[in-house]
């Protein structure tokens, strides 16, 4: 067990919603429910699932975003919650790539003001651009990207900007919310053909979260299947998409065959 | 793109264009003051009182012969200077506070909230009466006055700005970077939130201006013989019946001024506002 990362225990998470502004009733939902999950070096999870269904909510809270109802984050074996002061640890190498690239970049600061804060809290001030530089190159964009806003640049090379900013704090996991669901399907595969080398070449684990079981099935070892909150299929890619169990994963299978 | 929208909008816009020539034709007033005025603005002339307007004195001369064109001319730059120095202390305390309140949520917006609505209880104009009855009124004191009782609306609305960024993605990504509130609320969240900002500014000018002008004539702002245009209106009350220039001018240039600032943030509010 020594290459466990994050482990979930029992994970629980609740919406109150309200019906009306005056009649005060409310109804129970559970976006997260009593999921149990593990994630080792270099074994990448694929969270699967129809909108609605608790990926978005279980990836908050694995990134320490919103805090759980009950239930427990272990990062190494250590509650991300009581970490102290090696919480910035836990920081750094469990990183988030966001779906609409059009929202994850701040508007009003180029690329380099966007990155620089994060390469200099961890790594110093020393050659600050350089490092940018090298991360930009990592994901395939030229160095004089640095100095653009984000408005000058295109869907699919946002979402590179977004993978290299996470990239930049050097992270172990990287937690990826339907990082191509919003980009044409061209630059779809230029983006999961990156991710998958970057998991290759620097032994990064992603937690890749989708409603398409084939971009989860083309980067995971693992794979979650969610339905309202609930885990309803857990294990390796292969035994998941060749010998499903249950009807809401054959139905999924089936849905992204196209049938 | 953006800009070019923007750009497009800004040509079309006759409120924004009238309000800036309006507002620059005062600034270079204000600044040119020293060469554009005809005599000095203290100089007394008593072979010479109540002149009415001529080609030696355009705006006549008041009760002791002072000119009244230059008066409101150096007048007009004690008005630029309390209006854009009031204005600035309130956006500084405003911004800030507005900032904390947003982001951090929870007590500290609770506590920031309320003394935002305590203050606003108060009728401002006879609370800076009040604190300028007991300090010593000067130039600095009504500045710093009127920045003082003005700065919550823009902590009101720079809070619920900030309410509506710091739920977007990029600052969700900054958190999870691990950068500072500090950075984050300062270098990511507030260049987002100055356009309301700049209107709010704008506006604000205009209501310093008039502070300003109000106190003067009440005495409680700029003393004389520092020419200021609430105190030249304060001269021109008590002699309106035979000089009727020593009020019509300076309460001209008042007009003139706010309804200026008042143009040029309504030009920039629908400039700005992403509806239209």
């Amino acid at each position: 067990m020594d290459n466990e990362l994050l482990k979930l225990n029992n994970l629980t998470k609740q919406y109150r919603a309200f019906e009306g502004i005056f009649k005060g009733s409310s109804t129970i939902i559970k976006a997260v429910d009593n999921i149990s999950l593990s994630i080792t070096k270099g074994r990448s999870l694929g969270i699967v699932g129809e909108s609605g269904s608790g990926k978005t909510t279980l990836a908050k809270i694995l990134t320490g975003i919103i805090m759980q109802d009950s239930g427990e984050v272990l990062y190494k074996g250590r509650d991300i919650h009581a970490l102290g002061k090696d919480y910035q640890e836990y920081r750094r190498n469990v990183q988030m790539v966001f779906q609409d690239p059009y929202l994850s970049l701040n508007p009003k600061l180029t690329v380099f003001s966007s990155m620089k804060d994060a390469v200099i809290k961890y790594s110093g001030k020393k050659n600050v651009r350089q490092e940018c530089e090298n991360y930009l190159a990592m994901v395939g964009l030229d160095k004089e990207y640095l100095d653009r806003y984000p408005h000058e640049f295109s869907g699919g090379q946002r979402q590179r900007l977004s993978i290299a900013r996470a990239l930049s704090l050097n992270p172990e996991i990287i937690v990826a919310d339907e990082p191509v669901s919003s980009l044409d399907v061209s630059v779809q595969s230029q983006i999961l053909n990156l991710m998958k080398k970057l998991k290759l070449e620097n032994s990064l684990t992603f937690i890749l979260i989708s409603h398409d079981l084939a971009v989860v099935s083309f980067l995971c070892d693992d794979i979650l299947v969610m339905n309202r909150g609930e885990a309803v299929e857990y294990g390796t890619a292969q035994e998941v998409l060749e010998n499903p169990q249950q009807e809401y994963t054959k139905r999924l299978i089936a849905a992204s065959k196209g049938e | 793109m953006a800009k070019n929208r923007l750009l497009g909008k800004v040509k079309g816009s006759y409120l924004f264009y009238s309000g800036l020539a309006v507002v620059l034709f005062f600034i270079i007033l204000a600044v040119f003051a020293p060469v554009i005025a005809t005599h000095d603005p203290t100089a007394i002339d008593l072979n010479n009182i109540f002149a009415a307007p001529s080609a030696e004195h355009f705006f006549g001369t008041d009760e002791l012969g002072r000119d009244v064109f230059s008066r409101i001319l150096y007048g007009s730059r004690i008005s630029l200077f309390v209006g854009f120095v009031a204005v600035g202390i309130s956006l500084i305390i405003g911004v800030f506070l507005g900032l904390i309140a947003g982001y951090f949520g929870g007590w500290t917006d609770i506590i920031i909230m309320r003394i935002v609505d305590i203050m606003l209880c108060f009728p401002a104009f006879f609370l800076i009466l009040a604190v300028i009855a007991f300090l010593n009124p000067s130039v600095f004191n009504v500045m710093a006055v009127i920045g003082l009782t003005g700065w919550m609306g823009v902590t009101r609305l720079v809070r619920a700005e900030v309410m509506s960024v710091k739920t977007r993605d990029y600052i969700t990504a900054a958190q999870v970077q691990g950068i500072s509130g500090r950075i984050i609320m300062f270098k990511h969240i507030l260049p987002n939130v100055m356009t309301p900002i700049f209107v709010t500014a704008t506006l604000g000018i205009a209501g310093a201006i008039l502070t300003e002008s109000s106190l003067s004539f009440l005495g409680l702002g700029v003393q004389p013989p520092t020419p200021s245009w609430g105190n030249i209106l304060t001269a021109g009350k008590d002699n309106i019946m035979f000089a009727w220039w020593l009020s019509m001018f300076p309460g001209l240039a008042i007009f003139v001024t706010v309804l200026g600032y008042n143009l040029l943030g309504e030009g920039l509010r629908d400039i700005l506002d992403p509806k239209n």
